[in-house]
Formats: C-alpha cells, sequence, structure tokens
C-alpha cells in the first residue's frame, strides 16, 4: 500500500484535472483479481462495483477523492513571471518560498529578499494577489511557453519516509484515501461495495455529488484525511485528532451531521477488531459527505479519516500505522455495514 | 557544464555554522587548483598558488562557505524540534520548509505550519518568532533527544535544480555561486602565465558577522583581495533601483569602504574585453567580508564582486550561470593584467 501511494503521490492531479490520477486508478482495478465492474462518469468519477462473496440489499459506498489543492496560471507578467491563483483551500503562510512544478518545468514563489523589506513585511505572511511563480523566463512570451492560462501547477515535494514511520508528501490529501480503497479492490470483499474516486472536492465537492447520484447508495463511507494539530506548541485541547493515533471518526463537521448508528458502529468494530480509532474533537471542515448525504433522497453516511499534519501543504505528514490500520477496519467495516440494521 | 556540476555539489553540501561539508567539499575541488591547501583555525579553507616570480604581489580571492541556517536550541516533550536563526534566515519561508537536522546523522524535518482553524483573525497574518516555530521530525521526545541535541545545526534540505540552459536554484547559491566563480577563475589561470601569486579563502561565519574572513585575511595578508558575495536581483516586488538583474552580467561594488582604483581597473576590464557588468553603489559599508578583509592588519586594497540572486536566504535562490561565468573570467583578468598595473 505505500509503494501504491507513492506512485499515487507522484501524480499531478489538481482539481478538475483529475486524469493521471484516473488513469492509474483504472490500471490497478483492471489488474486486481477481483470482480469488477468499471465506468466513469461524465466529470470524471471512477465509479467501481466490486462483487464479493456475498449479497446484501443495501448499496454501500466508499469515497475518496482524487484531485488535490494547487494552483491555476492566470496570466503572465512582462517581466516574464506567471500569475496564480490558488485551486483549493491553501494557506499563502506556506506559500512563500516554496518550489512547483508546472508542465514539467520547475518554478519559484517567493519575492524580494527580507534585507529589502520593511518590518512590517518582514513579519506578515505575504499575500496571494502579491505572489507570482518564477519559471526563469526573461519575457512574457517566453512564460507563456511554459505555461499558459488555465494550466495547473503543484507543490513540487519529494514522497519521504521520516523517522517514528511517518510519510511526509504533497497530496496525501486524499491519496491516502485513493490507496486505501485500492487496497479494498485488491481483494473480494465480504459484500458487494462500490467505489468512487471523486473529482473535484477540493473546490466544492462537486464529484462526489454526481457520483453519488449515479451510485444511489444506502449507506456511503467517506476515506478522506483530515487536519491533525498535534503540532508544536499547540495545546492538547485544539490537537483536533492526533497523527499516529489511528483513524478518525467524525460525528459532525461543517458540511455534515454523520449518522449516529454509523458512528457508532465503527467505534464497536474498532474495539472488537483491536484498531485504536480516535473521534474527531472539532466541528471543523468538510468532506465528500457533505455532498452525499444529499443525495437524492439522503444517504447514511460515516467519515473514516487518516490525521494528516500540515495538510494543503508541500509536506503534508500522515503515519504508515495510521494507514494500515484504517485498511483493516474499513475491511470490518463492509461486514458490519451490510449488517446493520435499516433506519427506513 | 563541469561549472553546473561543481556548483550542485556545493549547494547540495551543508555549511551552516560550524558544519564542515561545504568546506570539505570546496577543499576537494580547491586542492585539483593549488598548490597547498590548508584549514586555519576557524575552520576556513586556505588554498595557495605560487607563480614563482621574484617579488610577486598576492591577490587574494575570497567567497564565503556558510550558509544560513539554524541551530538546536531544545526538544519538547513531545519530541518536537526547537531552533534559533544561526544567520539570517527568511522567516516567511519556513512554514512547511523542510529542513536537515544535522544531529548524530541527518534527520529531515518540517517546519511545523499551524492550521489556518487554529489562527486567530488578528494574528492570521502574523508570522510567529522562529523560537516559537517547532520541526516536526517524526519522532517522539526519547527517540529524538538520543539522537539531536541542542547545538547541533540545521540547513534546509538539499535540492539544487537547473531550471533552465543558464538559471539554477537550490539553497545556498549565497555564496556558494561566489565559490564557483572563484573556481571558474582558477581553470582560467591554469592555462595562463602567472604573474602574481593567488591566494583564495573559502571563509566561514560570513552569515553571523564576517568573522572568517577576519582571521583568514589575517594569516593570508594579501596586496590586494577580491570578495565575492551575491547581491539581491530585481524581482517585481522589489524597488528597481536597488536591484542588480538576473544574467546582466557581475556586480562591481562602489563603496567608501573598497579600493577605487581597483574597482575602477574592474570596470575597464570588463569594458575592454567585453564582459557585461553591473553597477552596485553602496553609501555606506557593504555588508561582505570586503570590510573585514580590507581592515586585516594594516589594512588591504580591496574590491567586491556580487553575483545577482533571486530570493535571498530561502530555500529556493536562484542564480545565474552567465553571471557566476562572467565574475570568474573578469577576476582571471584582473589577476592576469590588472595587478601588475597598480
Amino acid at each position: 500500500m505505500i509503494d501504491t501511494l507513492k506512485k499515487l503521490c507522484s501524480i499531478e492531479g489538481v482539481s478538475g484535472r483529475e486524469n493521471k490520477v484516473c488513469e492509474f486508478i483504472l490500471a490497478r482495478l483492471k489488474a486486481s483479481p477481483a470482480d469488477i465492474d468499471v465506468s466513469v462518469d461524465a466529470l470524471g468519477n471512477v465509479i467501481a462495483d466490486v462483487k464479493g462473496n456475498n449479497r446484501t440489499h443495501k448499496k454501500i459506498m466508499f469515497a475518496a477523492h482524487m484531485d488535490e489543492v494547487g494552483f491555476i496560471i492566470t496570466d503572465a507578467t512582462d517581466d516574464g513571471y506567471l500569475r496564480f491563483s490558488p485551486v483549493g483551500g491553501i494557506d499563502s503562510a506556506v506559500v512563500f518560498g516554496r518550489r512547483v512544478r508546472i508542465n514539467k518545468h520547475i518554478g519559484v514563489i517567493a519575492g524580494k529578499a527580507v534585507h529589502q523589506c520593511k518590518d512590517d513585511e518582514k513579519n506578515t505572511v505575504p499575500d496571494f494577489d502579491k505572489l507570482l511563480i518564477d519559471v526563469a523566463a526573461d519575457s512574457r512570451e517566453d512564460a507563456l511557453k511554459i505555461a499558459r492560462p488555465g494550466d495547473v501547477a503543484v507543490f513540487d515535494s519529494e514522497f519521504t519516509i521520516l523517522p517514528g514511520g511517518l510519510i511526509k508528501a504533497r497530496a496525501l490529501d486524499d491519496r491516502a484515501g485513493c490507496a486505501l480503497l485500492l487496497y479494498l479492490a485488491s481483494h473480494t470483499p465480504q459484500y458487494d461495495i462500490t467505489l468512487t474516486f471523486t473529482v473535484q472536492e477540493e473546490v466544492g465537492l462537486r464529484g462526489a455529488k454526481t457520483a453519488a447520484f449515479g451510485v444511489s447508495p444506502d449507506i456511503a463511507v467517506v476515506v478522506d484525511s483530515t487536519t491533525a494539530a498535534d503540532t508544536a506548541g499547540v495545546k492538547p485541547e485544539k490537537h483536533v485528532c492526533r497523527v499516529g493515533s489511528g483513524p478518525v471518526i467524525s460525528f459532525m463537521d461543517k458540511r455534515t451531521l454523520y449518522d449516529k448508528n454509523l458512528y457508532d458502529q465503527i467505534f464497536c468494530t474498532a474495539q472488537r477488531e483491536g484498531v485504536a480509532v480516535q473521534a474527531k474533537t472539532a466541528v471543523a471542515g468538510g468532506n465528500d459527505a457533505g455532498a452525499i448525504h444529499l443525495s437524492r433522497t439522503g444517504v447514511r453516511v460515516a467519515a473514516v479519516s487518516l490525521p494528516c499534519r500540515y495538510i494543503h501543504s508541500p509536506s503534508s505528514v500522515i503515519s504508515k500505522k495510521d494507514l494500515e490500520q484504517t485498511a483493516k477496519l474499513l475491511d470490518s467495516l463492509v461486514t458490519d455495514f451490510a449488517a446493520i440494521e435499516d433506519t427506513v | 557544464m563541469q561549472l553546473i556540476k561543481s556548483l550542485e555539489l556545493l549547494s547540495n553540501a551543508a555549511g551552516a555554522g560550524g558544519l564542515t561539508d561545504a568546506a570539505d567539499t570546496a577543499q576537494a575541488i580547491l586542492s585539483k587548483y593549488c598548490d597547498t591547501v590548508e584549514r586555519d583555525a576557524l575552520g576556513s579553507v586556505i588554498g595557495r598558488i605560487d607563480c614563482g616570480k621574484k617579488d610577486a604581489k598576492l591577490l587574494l580571492l575570497e567567497a564565503h562557505i556558510d550558509e544560513i541556517g539554524l541551530i538546536v536550541t531544545r526538544i519538547d516533550d513531545n519530541g518536537f524540534v526547537y531552533a534559533e536563526n544561526c544567520g539570517g534566515v527568511d522567516r516567511r519561508a519556513l512554514a512547511a520548509a523542510e529542513v536537515l537536522i544535522h544531529g548524530d546523522k541527518p534527520y529531515v524535518g518540517v517546519f511545523c505550519s499551524s492550521p489556518p482553524h487554529l489562527k486567530k483573525e488578528k494574528d492570521k497574518d502574523k508570522l510567529p518568532d522562529i523560537s516559537d516555530m517547532g520541526i516536526d521530525v517524526g519522532m517522539s521526545a526519547k527517540q529524538a533527544r538520543e539522537c539531536i541535541r541542542p547545538g547541533d545545526c540545521i540547513t534546509f534540505r538539499p535540492n539544487f535544480k537547473k531550471l533552465s540552459n543558464t538559471h539554477v536554484c537550490g539553497k545556498s547559491m549565497d555564496d556558494r555561486a561566489g565559490v564557483a566563480s572563484i573556481i571558474y577563475c582558477l581553470e582560467f589561470l591554469r592555462k595562463i602565465e602567472l604573474c602574481c601569486n593567488i591566494a583564495v579563502v573559502f571563509a566561514v561565519q560570513e552569515e553571523l558577522g564576517c568573522r572568517g574572513s577576519a582571521v583568514s585575511a589575517y594569516r593570508v595578508a594579501p596586496d590586494f583581495a577580491i570578495a565575492v558575495d551575491v547581491s539581491f536581483a530585481y524581482t517585481p516586488d522589489a524597488d528597481k533601483s536597488k536591484c542588480g538583474v538576473l544574467g546582466k552580467g557581475p556586480m562591481i561594488g562602489y563603496s567608501p569602504t573598497l579600493d577605487f582604483d581597483m574597482t575602477k581597473k574592474l570596470r575597464s576590464l570588463a569594458d575592454d574585453n567585453n564582459i557585461p557588468y553591473q553597477n552596485e553603489v553602496m553609501g555606506g559599508t557593504t555588508g561582505t567580508d570586503a570590510e573585514s578583509i580590507s581592515d586585516a592588519r594594516t589594512g588591504t586594497k580591496t574590491a567586491l564582486l556580487s553575483i545577482p540572486l533571486r530570493y535571498m536566504h530561502t530555500p529556493n535562490e536562484i542564480v545565474d550561470i552567465r553571471d557566476i561565468e562572467n565574475a570568474g573570467h573578469l577576476m582571471a583578468l584582473f589577476a592576469q593584467e590588472g595587478v601588475s598595473r597598480l
């Protein structure tokens, strides 16, 4: 799974440009020994019906998003710099001084030397509208040869294993979820399941909306990455969740009030399987569940997330152990959700 | 091509604070060109080439080998590493930046960035002090304390990359670009008959206050010296009048602290040989090793060349290879023709 994740993270897939990620996932699904029926909808969502050992009257869907945050080129300056806008929620604090990849070129986002800054400039996070991408071009014309308006860029960041079994890379949100869904597709599950690899999550949960309509599930489990604030100097009550403490289960976030029975079942399943899980202890953020639970006449949803430090930055950090434990939990949830009592 | 290879080796080597990797790398390259190479008490590299002529003058070519970085001050109970400046790191570029912590071996670390949801609206745009920014090394406090100790130095993670045919990008181009230009100069001088003795100093501790060059200059006691450092290249957010331009040639420095005859000589050699250059005029001191060399012992006539550089003191400093070559070429001309005429 780590190798799959590494490959997934090497692919660029800013929202709306998920096709390379899609191709990789389609190839992996095709290579699986499981019986899988695959389709791609008009927006680019990959929908994979995986035949299980047993039938159930419930349609159980798992969703992870293929897209990642990044940058979109809006124009070039006469000096040969590229203008850009962020795609998705990137904090401008993690942008200054970073390197980006754009059409196989390298660019740098920075500004005048700190020595030339006034005091307030030295102490302030630079605004997006003041930042440009330096692609070592001498003129507008040369810059536009490297990237044209509408082209996209991602942070340049090497997939690295840190001590303590942590993984550092860009796009872990949500290639980690994609890797977990590919794990579910790598063997025949206990019951039939539908895996959806969605597009455009970072620009408003848009792929999940059409995917959920197409799949029309009874139960959906969103497998995403979520903010872990267990970082330097943050008080424990502000951690939200902790890297290395197991999969994160949501009861509520800014977009969704999660199904209570599914939420409770996850904790029961985890305890039985010996998987340590943690509740997400803040009502913050949102994921594809926000779109899925409002599909058609409504869908019961749960979220199982990977705790991720420095999310939406070039150096996101997750734990290998959390990834493995989440895989184990998801396997068991297939059986338990197939057996869970219907509410309507 | 060889210049780019040397620059890659130099840029990727660690040289903040007391780290000696960069000096070792520079010494290995320098020893191919010099009769003798030694290290002084502070760790600077000193090479010498004897021209074999009686009463020959001694020309010092100097660049600093250290780089900006940080130094570990403590490890908290959750294993996060805290550090202080070791040179003027640009704080704006630290959140989510990757570093190498040089403990019992180099460890990759990531500067913590606080999640936006935890920032108060009024502090949202305020950068924290470096002493409050932890580094995530993925280890528990116990593990971290076993292999990382207060006093260990931190550099940005090596990241040298060619951006175009002439532009390269990486950490510590300040001042490995200067080191590379001196090596490029020695490559020229190797092919001609020298008329002066040459000393080369790759000085430590420039970023901490131009300390290494002061004691190295005392030891070498040259007749003339050229310091090569980097200076600000224009970016659209900067004041054009206070910047050079990348690719338009080395910047010849003018300052009350620099020897005006040497400076003019460099300028006329550049004019006569069609070497592109730019003028960098400073009303006071230059803030470079040129000052500490010029006031060593009873004083040394010193000039300053600067390689234009974008994004100084960030992990992604950009320089133009042509500027390094032209600086090297100009120094070689000075050694060949300039020294004898001053």
